[in-house]
């Protein structure tokens, strides 16, 4: 039953819940690493915990596979309590990193190591190993060693292992990140195939945002243990809610501002056009723009929220163009395009241009409402 | 929701309670553990404590306790001063050190050697190189009593240059007997040495010649200290176990060449003086103990894998 | 002249060494490095080279070489009617206590070395770390002062138990406690190259704890176990200065035999015994290493 992809998006989900982290703080020794996590899970989703190295999202995956223990707070599977449960009773498995596939057993062995351990009889063992491989592509090498395959392949393996049984939750910790990338996109389409066929809810870590834009339903972008935003995936966006967010999900510009009357913004820029809800006149603002929605021309525009600009940086990217441009005060704006053939968009380092930022597509942030360079590195 | 205390954590997906940790670590552990308690450290106490026992006219070790051992061991005897054990100290400490500085000279080229080939010839030589320090100690200190017996080539050789009378053997003598401790350590040196120089990072040669280093240059100041680890470790298990080794001396030195460890067995053997053995057996454990302290404080737990 | 043929055959030597090498050369090793290490090897045989070559030697007290002869072998399996060397009965006794030694011991000390290794590895225990830097004291010690610390151990404990009489028992317990010391380390050492998310892997697929040591970790520590037990078992064969201290007249073994013979005169039969010994040692030691070099996984 192929799935398209397009239509994946659009299946309607269940709403019950089965995952909640109900405030989960976790330290190691002097080192907080969850400040306080309140996340709810739906079932048969593909919800990405996204963030940089160090933001908790493997601890919290961890926390509910079993292998680390939260200081305070707790965890619902499927509404109950997984605290007083080991890692093998509870009805969870993991798609570890390395694959951390058993070197000393064959495929069928590996696949087959859960069902065994839960004495499931030998006869359905054999059909369910065999259509776990199937599904994930890797029957021909069953009787194959780890040793003896690529990573692509342990990866299938690793995948096929844990779903073989079945659990209420898979989770997948950052399992692509040891590919090389065109691997990496396949594979990417393959598991969210899977996902949809056999309606597991998956929980998936990554620092790969792009990744995790590119799959999941939900996405809660961590940093630092606390959750900066949740939401869907367009949603998050289109409309980062602060600005990490803004800068960690795709490229952000970012500008301050006063509000001056209900739908204008000074900023360094000038008066600018917001049609987004901004905060009592006379209040700070921090204003967001994504490079793909600067438009550029060379014709003279004078619109609203329109700047001339001269390009100080052209790099191409095959598919698309990045380009710097300076304004004659000498703020930056970064800018991308497509190369979609039409010469008049194919600019050079010295040319005088006119950026043009849509009113309807600058994204007012939350929280700090002046620029925080240290925040925004994470720190 | 209340959640309970926190629970360790122990490799192995296990989460544990200190109570359960302590319970697994004894049921695993814990026959080690007590036996070494009981046939490691124990002794260690006891020699210590034999030290400071009185040998009666019978030859049994009884109280009062003194320091009596150490003293004569230092040099003051019912008779005066005679700093003999201390002459014997400074001999073994001095053969120990000509041992490790020839096993040292000849392990480097050595270990740079083998390493310069291709890693399956370079494990199989050093399996050639093992092979001959598992074969037992007395059967190859032996061996060298045959080649330098009045009666073998070699000797004869030596009389023909002069070296030695005629009639009389190459051994016992300090030749024989450095010979023979460098034929005997020379593996546990080469060992530690070759890791080392198995995991030089050779490019570093090359990036240190593209910053105007000459090659010899790039080789000393680059490449060898890496190799200090393994240096180190191959030192410590040459020159400590040197020190107290008996059989070689016994064997190629006779009585000319008495080492510390000829002095222990004897007050075991023929003079049964068991507490003055004790002491200086302490001494020396106490040496070894310190250097074993001192190494591990510097390479730390992981360092220490060196070493075997 | 001996001189002659043995240069001669050295030079040869030499030059298959020194050729049949380079074509396996990563390297170019220079001409004093492949010199130095052909002596040195050269340095490390001899002595075993001499004593195989003498064990042909047909004999009785002089070391000139007087025939060849194979009876000095005869002798050590039995025959009899060789004279000369050391009683067979003797031969025979101490033969049996080197290997019923060496077995016992090997035994229980890959067994009780094996459980610490792996408790070290996985616990860390209040003096957890005390006890790993406790293990390396046989390494280093000198064999001397193991020796007589367990001797006057057996001294105190006498009184206590005759059990400690100086005898089977106590080497046994001596040869035991320097094992334990090697087969820890070596386990350990193996444990450390185990990727700890396979337990966490076997854990989360409904292992008890129990399953996860017996599916996963026994398996992969295996041959480290074995290469423990192995060095274990020639480490307590090879043994003199433990043995000699802690035996009783009725519990010789072959060092210890071997030593004595050589101490009161040389034994002819004593060369082939000792290559024979060799050997035997050479082919423990070839074992040991390919399985060593297996953990490379």
């Amino acid at each position: 039953m192929e799935l398209n992809i397009g239509e994946r998006r659009k299946r309607v989900l269940d709403e019950s819940v089965d995952v909640h982290f109900k405030d989960i703080r976790k330290s190691f020794g002097d080192a907080q690493v969850l400040k306080g996590i309140n996340l709810e899970i739906r079932r048969g989703e593909f919800f990405s915990l996204l963030g940089p190295s160090g933001c908790g999202k493997t601890t919290l995956l961890r926390i509910l596979a079993g292998f680390e223990f939260a200081d305070s707070g707790a965890v619902l599977l499927r509404g109950q309590d997984v605290a007083p449960l080991a890692p093998n009773q509870r009805s969870v498995n993991t798609v570890f990193q390395n694959y951390a596939l058993f070197p000393h057993m064959t495929v069928s062995e590996n696949v087959a190591f859960g069902l065994k351990m839960r004495k499931v009889p030998a006869a359905q063992i054999k059909d369910k190993v065999m259509s776990a491989l199937e599904m994930v592509e890797i029957a021909a090498f069953a009787d194959r060693r780890p040793a003896q395959l690529s990573g692509g392949q342990r990866q299938r393996v690793a995948l096929a292992r844990a779903i073989v049984n079945e659990p209420q939750v898979l989770l997948l910790d950052e399992p692509l990140s040891a590919l090389d990338r065109k691997l990496r996109v396949n594979l990417q389409v393959e598991l969210m195939r899977l996902q949809a066929r056999l309606g597991l809810t998956f929980i998936f870590v990554t620092h790969d945002q792009e990744e995790a834009l590119t799959m999941s339903d939900r996405i809660a972008v961590m940093n630092k243990g606390v959750i900066e935003q949740l939401g869907g995936v367009q949603e998050m966006y289109e409309r980062p809610s602060n600005a990490y967010v803004a800068k960690f999900l795709g490229s952000s510009n970012l500008l301050e501002g006063t509000v001056t009357a209900p739908n204008t913004v000074k900023t360094i820029l000038g008066e600018l056009e917001v049609r987004d809800h901004l905060p009592a006149v006379g209040k700070d603002v921090l204003l967001s723009i994504r490079p793909e929605k600067i438009q550029l021309s060379k014709a003279q525009n004078t619109a609203q929220n329109t700047v001339a600009v001269s390009v100080t940086d052209d790099i191409y990217q095959g598919a698309t163009g990045a380009y710097r441009v300076k304004t004659t005060i000498g703020f930056e704006l970064e800018v991308n395009t497509m190369n979609s053939g039409v010469t008049d968009s194919d600019y050079e380092v010295g040319d005088q241009l006119y950026a043009h930022l849509p009113a309807n597509l600058m994204v007012v942030l939350q929280g700090n409402s002046r620029l925080d360079p240290d925040a925004l590195e994470g720190k | 929701m209340m959640t309970k205390k926190p629970k360790l954590e122990a490799a192995g997906g296990e989460l544990l309670t200190p109570r359960q940790l302590l319970t697994r670590a004894a049921a695993t552990a814990g026959a080690g553990i007590v036996w070494i308690a009981l046939f490691l450290v124990l002794p260690m106490l006891i020699l210590f404590g034999y030290s400071f026992l009185t040998r009666d006219e019978l030859g049994n070790a009884v109280f009062p306790l003194t320091i009596d051992n150490y003293v004569r061991f230092a040099g003051w005897d019912v008779l005066g001063y005679d700093a003999a054990y201390l002459i014997i100290v400074g001999r073994t400490i001095l053969v120990s050190l000509v041992t490790t500085f020839f096993c040292v000279l000849i392990a480097y080229p050595l270990a740079f050697f083998i390493a310069a080939h291709k890693p399956q010839v370079r494990d199989r030589l050093m399996i050639f190189v093992i092979v001959p320090s598992w074969v037992n100690l007395v059967i190859r200190t032996y061996a060298w009593m045959i080649m330098f017996n009045p009666s073998s080539p070699i000797t004869q050789l030596a009389v023909s240059l002069g070296i030695v009378k005629p009639n009389e053997g190459l051994y016992p003598s300090d030749f024989a007997v450095y010979l023979g401790m460098v034929n005997v350590f020379l593996p546990f040196i080469v060992l530690p040495l070759y890791s080392a120089v198995e995991r030089i990072d050779w490019s570093q040669l090359e990036a240190a010649q593209d910053l105007y280093a000459t090659k010899t240059q790039a080789f000393f100041q680059v490449l060898v200290p890496q190799t200090l680890p393994g240096l180190t470790a191959g030192i410590i298990l040459t020159a400590i176990p040197a020190l107290g080794m008996f059989v070689v001396p016994d064997l190629l030195g006779g009585a000319k060449v008495a080492l510390i460890g000829n002095s222990i067995a004897q007050q075991f053997g023929s003079s049964r003086d068991y507490p003055f053995g004790a002491a200086i057996s302490f001494l020396v454990m106490g040496l070894t103990l310190l250097v074993l302290w001192l190494y591990a404080r510097r390479v730390g737990e992981k360092g220490m894998r060196d070493l075997l | 002249m001996f001189w002659v043929f043995f240069l001669g055959g050295m030079t040869i030597l030499f030059l298959a060494w020194h050729f049949g090498l380079r074509r396996s050369q990563v390297r170019k090793a220079s001409l004093p490095l492949s010199i130095t290490s052909f002596f040195a090897f050269a340095f490390l045989y001899a002595p075993i080279l001499v004593v195989a070559v003498m064990s042909f030697n047909n004999s009785r007290f002089r070391l000139d070489w007087a025939g060849f002869t194979t009876k000095w072998y005869a002798k050590i399996f039995g025959d009899e009617s060789v004279t000369g060397g050391l009683e067979g009965a003797q031969l025979l006794a101490a033969t049996q206590n080197t290997l019923v030694l060496a077995i016992i011991s090997t035994a229980i000390a890959t067994v009780i070395g094996s459980l610490l290794g792996y408790g070290l590895h996985r616990y860390r225990f209040p003096g957890s770390k005390l006890v790993a830097w406790l293990m390396y004291i046989p390494v280093v010690t000198p064999d001397i002062v193991m020796a007589i610390s367990l001797l006057l151990l057996y001294q105190v404990l006498r009184n206590i138990l005759p059990f400690f009489e100086p005898g089977m028992p106590s080497m046994i317990i001596a040869h035991v406690t320097f094992q334990i010391a090697f087969v820890a380390i070596v386990v350990r050492s193996r444990l450390a190259t185990l990727d700890p998310a396979l337990e966490e892997a076997a854990r989360d697929l409904y292992a008890s704890p129990l399953e996860t040591v017996r599916q996963v970790v026994l398996p992969l520590a295996l041959p480290g176990v074995m290469a423990g037990a192995l060095l274990a078992f020639t480490l307590s064969i090879d043994d003199f200065v433990i043995s000699f201290f802690t035996s009783g007249p009725e519990s010789q073994t072959l060092p210890i035999l071997i030593y004595a013979s050589v101490k009161r005169g040389i034994t002819p039969d004593i060369n082939a015994l000792s290559t024979i010994i060799v050997l035997l040692t050479m082919i423990g030691v070839f074992l040991s290493q390919i399985l060593q070099r297996n953990q490379k996984d």
